[in-house]
């Protein structure tokens, strides 16, 4: 694949992935972002009760999740994974139940593999081997490997690489 | 679109469960996942895995 996007199937799809280009998945109703972590070592996970430390690896993914496939959408989950990357933003994970779970438009995870679930509540999980995404994207499993990253599952992607900047 | 407030999907999700740590170095406590965690006070590695 070359930088322009791609239309994938069912099947595993290995597409490379360097430190310095983003990496983003589409469907019908929203549109994914993943990065690799590059010089990050550290993330940390805020809850309402504790702060979690996540080791990270340069090899690791940062994926942010957006529920409209748009332009904005897509400026959003750049700022975002920007925010986390470069910015050392904390992840916030809300109470269950919290009103703002509701008005999320990006949600975000770290680690070597996130499975894309639509029937989970946004921004309420730890877990970081969970993302809540759009349906069209529910079952997509994404994972790390070296200078790229392994699709599995989800239906007619549209795949696109794009410098991360 | 994503289900918000709704009780079902999340009952076979992993739990996340940190280690405890404490850092040599500083004597901060943490809690960490991951390989190789550092201290998140003082960044060192020289750091010990505490009983729960």
């Amino acid at each position: 694949m070359d930088n322009g996007s791609t239309r994938v199937g069912s099947m595993e799809k290995h597409v490379p992935l360097d430190t310095d280009e983003i990496l983003f998945i589409r469907s019908t109703d929203g549109v994914i972002g993943v990065v690799k972590s590059g010089c990050v070592q550290q993330l940390f996970i805020e809850t309402f009760e504790d702060e979690i430390v996540m080791a990270i690896s340069a090899e690791d993914l940062l994926v942010a999740s957006g529920f409209s496939n748009d332009g904005i959408t897509t400026k959003a989950i750049v700022c975002t994974l920007s925010l986390i990357r470069d910015a050392g933003s904390p992840l916030i994970v809300l109470p269950k139940d919290h009103p703002a779970s509701s008005r999320l438009r990006v949600v975000a995870s770290v680690g070597k593999r996130t499975v894309v679930r639509c029937d989970i509540e946004k921004g309420t999980h730890p877990e970081q081997d969970v993302l809540c995404g759009p349906a069209g994207l529910n079952g997509l499993e994404i994972v790390a490997a070296k200078g790229a990253v392994v699709l599995r599952g989800g239906n007619s992607l549209i795949i696109e690489r794009k410098p991360f900047r | 679109m994503c289900t918000v407030g709704g009780p079902f999907g999340n009952e076979d999700i992993k739990r996340l469960e940190p280690q405890h740590y404490a850092c040599n170095e500083c004597g901060s406590k943490f809690k960490g996942i991951g390989k190789n965690p550092m201290c998140p006070s003082c960044q060192s590695e020289d750091i010990t895995e505490l009983e729960d």
